[in-house]
């Protein structure tokens, strides 16, 4: 048998594979590194001790508050903390000028999406980990993904692929929030998150 | 060595590369990123961002005008709910703020003409010139001018009446199947002709509705008859308002008015109507000789339904009073027949309500005093009479088939529509001009036809008007000034209308304002100023009036307006053995707009949990008797067209009956308008008394 024709299929099957495997998921998303580099670990650590709630907390409308504003930082942030360049930089530029952080936020859902947080902490009492996963043990900020086509943040998709066997946390989709909301026996309809 | 790369090497390369692709998750992530990237389009218009905020007004999409809250980001309203305590928003009012906002919005002037692809911008210049020209012309003797309102009663209304009182002929007329226009059949029934009569409905226990969708928000029923309630619906057809009540009377379509004989029959014969009660009807003697022709055997083979179920309604109607009966518009269907409301309105003389069939006391226009053109019934117009023909849809728009109006247009008749949107009754025009939507300018939502007493509500803008939108009352002075017609006064917008009317109310000191959030009404005499009860008005509260005061000389005649059709024959006979009842299906609320959001569009197109448009239904066994049990396409044929619609069999569709679903239709849902879309609800062709709520059909496979 002649092998160049198998070869042939063969090797179209390899480059596909190779191009939808390895070279997509690279040319999908862009990286944008952060701003500047933060260690949640050290905040929520044993030394700092603090809880999520304390940069982000809920309002008193029940609303959540999103980023911390770098007024929340000041008060141990005047002086720099450490000798490490990110927290020189950090001081320099945005504690003492009074500039705010343009954080990358990696959960940022779609603007056709409104999502409320204190439903889900405050009635559900869903912990932060449940959607957000270990970030608030991260000792480093790892690059912010973008995808070239819908512009969403990765973490909308999640970091898999295939997204098979994924963590719960992996992924915030509509199908991710209906099939909690549909463990949980919560009723949904479309105008609950999209206005 | 060659290596040369044939044909054949390329389609294996490429049938590896296939199979290798579809293992990979690009192709499904691919079609995922790019679904999403046509969402996010340049053009396509993002929620703003802003402080969040509350604001309350009424919805301004139907007569009921619900209190409303809106939850504002940035001034621009995201979500709606019913303020107060008020009852929850239809699923029309939930998504009222996504309509500013759908493609079939126009803020530019069109030309629609006949044949051409598309609809072309002009100036408003231009429409009020030829607007003018036309109306000049009809000034001349050369046709009619007819002003066609799906709000009858507003500000607006008054300017439209103010400006055709200088035209000999010109009349206002109510859009076919506005709601309440049923009841119009009660004006066959008074003794006094000059005065417009309505049902009073506060109070009743018992309502026997033949087709009006009271489950759905028809006539405020919600807000007159609180506590227990037995609703009894007479419908050929499961709809909300049939499924949401105590007992379901599935009579056949176009035989309510035997029924309502039927009824009347056995109150009759079981002696359940009072002396007193016979006394109030000035020709009980021939009344009851034309009910003696449909007994109950005969009334239940015409209707379908079971003698005993007929016996059983009219007595339990007698014994659970004070009982209403309500003639309505069926949901894309408009009224039933003259006749048949005639005789359905009677029960309620019969029933003792005499006292229910009560003066309708006017609403305070917005200026005393000045000449008004009459308003009057579209069917009173002769054919062929109207060259000019205004249809004012600034306010909402009513579904119904176009051959009812088309009738009575002259054959070079101009058509000019005020409408925020191309679509609905718009897509008739030649002319459209654009005007602004609910939540961009004010909308007045006065009491309707089913209303005893004078009402008004306000519906304030919570959003900027979008440049190129045209207050329809501004229209009115543009085209006065361009026929020269002195309108008298500085009224010039829908505003200064609405707010000299408020000013009246407020002067009169009559009446008080239901606020949401309040459970005490606020009588206007306690208000400081016409501003403070704007105010009161603009945050969704509801003024109500004054009732006309009882009327003991008022006699009722039951007889004479029942038509021909049914005090003879009734149900001419087939004209084929696969002729069929067509019967048009909608839920009200988009029978009442010209489009509705995107969320219903993909509730209509997607989820299968409403009927999508131009779908038809059937019986598994007509489908059999048809020879359509396996067919998912066929052809509707009717004397007003054909066209071509999917096809479903239901068990709960009537045997001999095909429903149509005619709203929304696809430009309603947000499809492109093609100049040779056909809405299906134009396949119905009206009855000479204007009706259209069930025709003959055919239904063939293809
Ligand atoms: S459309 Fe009518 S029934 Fe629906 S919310 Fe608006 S006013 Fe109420």
């Amino acid at each position: 048998m002649n092998p160049r024709g198998p070869l042939t299929f063969a090797l179209g099957l390899a480059s596909a594979l190779a191009l939808g495997w390895v070279a997509y998921p690279r040319l999908q998303y862009r990286s944008v590194e952060q701003p500047i580099q933060f260690s949640h670990k050290i905040h929520t650590g044993e030394s700092v001790g603090m809880t999520c709630a304390e940069c982000h907390p809920l309002g008193d409308d029940g609303r959540f508050a999103g980023l911390p504003s770098i007024a929340t930082c000041e008060p141990c942030h005047t002086e720099t903390q450490g000798t490490t360049k990110n927290e020189k930089h950090f001081v320099e530029q945005y504690v003492t000028k009074g500039r705010e952080v343009p954080w990358l936020v990696y959960a940022r859902q779609p603007e056709n999406v409104y999502f409320a947080h204190a439903p889900h902490i405050g009635l559900a009492h869903l912990p932060c980990e449940r959607c957000h996963g270990p970030h608030g043990g991260s000792d480093q900020l790892r690059p912010y993904q973008e995808n070239r086509l819908s512009s969403y943040s990765r973490d909308i998709w999640g970091p898999s692929a295939t997204r098979l066997a994924r963590a719960e946390w992996e992924g915030m989709k509509m199908t991710d929030c209906s099939a909690c909301h549909e463990a949980h026996g919560v009723r949904e309809s479309c105008l609950t998150c999209h206005k | 060595m060659r290596f040369e790369v044939t044909r054949r090497d390329v389609m294996r390369f490429a049938g590896g590369a296939a199979i290798g692709a579809a293992l990979s998750p690009m192709p499904w992530t691919l079609t995922d990123d790019l679904a999403i990237w046509t969402q996010n389009w340049r053009w396509i218009p993002r929620p703003s961002k802003g402080e969040r905020s509350t604001a309350t007004t009424a919805c301004a999409l139907c007569a009921a005008a619900c209190p409303l809250e809106a939850n504002c980001v940035g001034k621009s309203p995201i979500a709606l709910r019913a303020a107060g305590g008020a009852q929850p928003l239809c699923s029309l009012g939930l998504t009222g703020h996504h309509l500013p906002w759908h493609p079939a919005r126009i803020t530019r002037p069109q030309r629609i003409e006949r044949g051409a692809a598309r609809p072309a911008s002009v100036s408003i210049e231009a429409v009020v010139r030829e607007t003018a020209r036309a109306m000049a012309a009809a000034r001349s003797g050369s046709g009619s001018v007819v002003v066609l309102d799906s709000r009858p009663d507003r500000s607006g209304s008054w300017a439209w009446q103010r400006l055709l009182a200088s035209i000999e002929g010109a009349v206002v007329v109510a859009t076919p199947g506005t709601e309440g226009s049923s009841l119009d059949a009660l004006d066959a029934l008074s003794s006094d002709a000059t005065r417009l009569t309505t049902l009073d409905l506060a109070g009743a226990r018992t309502i026997l509705s033949f087709g009006a969708p009271v489950a759905e928000g028809w006539g405020r029923l919600s807000e007159c008859c609180p506590g227990d309630v037995t609703l009894v619906q007479v419908e050929p057809m499961r709809s909300r308002s049939a499924e949401l009540s105590d007992h379901w009377l599935p009579a056949r379509p176009g035989t309510e008015g035997v029924l309502a004989l039927g009824i009347a029959n056995t109150l009759i014969s079981a002696s359940l109507v009072p002396s007193s009660v016979t006394e109030s009807i000035a020709d009980f003697a021939a009344y009851t000789d034309i009910v003696a022709r449909f007994p109950l055997a005969r009334v239940a083979a015409i209707t379908g339904l079971a003698a005993d179920d007929i016996a059983l309604t009219a007595r339990e109607l007698a014994a659970n009073g004070p009982t209403v009966v309500v003639a309505g518009e069926q949901p894309g269907g408009g009224p039933l027949r003259r006749s048949d409301r005639v005789a359905i309105l009677g029960l309620n003389a019969l029933l003792g309500s005499a006292g229910r069939i009560v003066d309708r006391a006017e609403l305070l226009s917005p200026r005393a005093g000045e000449p008004l053109a009459p308003v009057a019934r579209l069917e009173s117009l002769p054919g062929r009479s109207v060259a000019l023909l205004v249809i004012d849809a600034s306010a909402g728009d009513v579904a119904f088939p176009w051959h009812v109006v088309d009738r009575k247009l002259a054959s070079s008749a101009l058509v000019v529509a005020l409408s925020p949107y191309l679509a609905g009754t718009a897509r008739h025009a030649d002319f459209v001009v654009p005007t602004a939507p609910f939540l961009e300018a004010i909308h007045e939502i006065p009491s309707s036809r089913t209303e005893a007493a004078p009402a008004l509500s306000i519906s304030a803008p919570l959003l900027p008007a979008r440049e190129g939108a045209i207050d329809p009352v501004a229209f009115v002075r543009m085209l006065a000034s361009a026929g020269q017609i002195d309108l008298g006064g500085d009224w010039s917008s829908t505003e200064s209308l609405a707010r000299e009317r408020v000013a009246r109310i407020h002067a009169a000191a009559i009446g008080s304002v239901a606020q949401p959030s309040e459970s005490a009404s606020l009588p206007v005499a306690s208000l400081a100023s016409a501003d403070e009860l704007w105010d009161a008005l603009a945050k969704g509260g509801r003024w109500t009036g004054d009732r006309a005061a009882a009327n003991p000389e008022r006699r009722v005649e039951l007889a004479a307006g029942l038509g021909v059709d049914l005090t003879r024959e009734v149900g001419a006979a087939q004209a084929s053995d696969r002729t069929l009842k067509l019967v048009p299906r909608a839920a009200r609320e988009t029978t009442l707009t010209a489009v509705v959001s995107p969320v219903l569009s993909k509730l209509y197109r997607e989820s299968q949990l409403r009927r999508s448009p131009g779908s038809a239904t059937l019986s598994p066994r007509t489908a059999a008797a048809l020879g359509l049990r396996n067919v998912r396409a066929a052809r509707i044929l009717t004397a007003g067209g054909s066209a071509h619609v999917s096809l479903s069999l239901d068990e709960g569709v009537m045997a001999g009956v095909v429903e149509l679903t005619v709203a929304p239709d696809l430009i309603a849902l947000g499809d492109a308008a093609r100049a040779d879309h056909r809405m299906a609800i134009d396949l119905l062709t009206p009855a000479a008394d204007g009706s259209w709520s069930s025709i003959d059909a055919e239904l063939v496979e293809g």
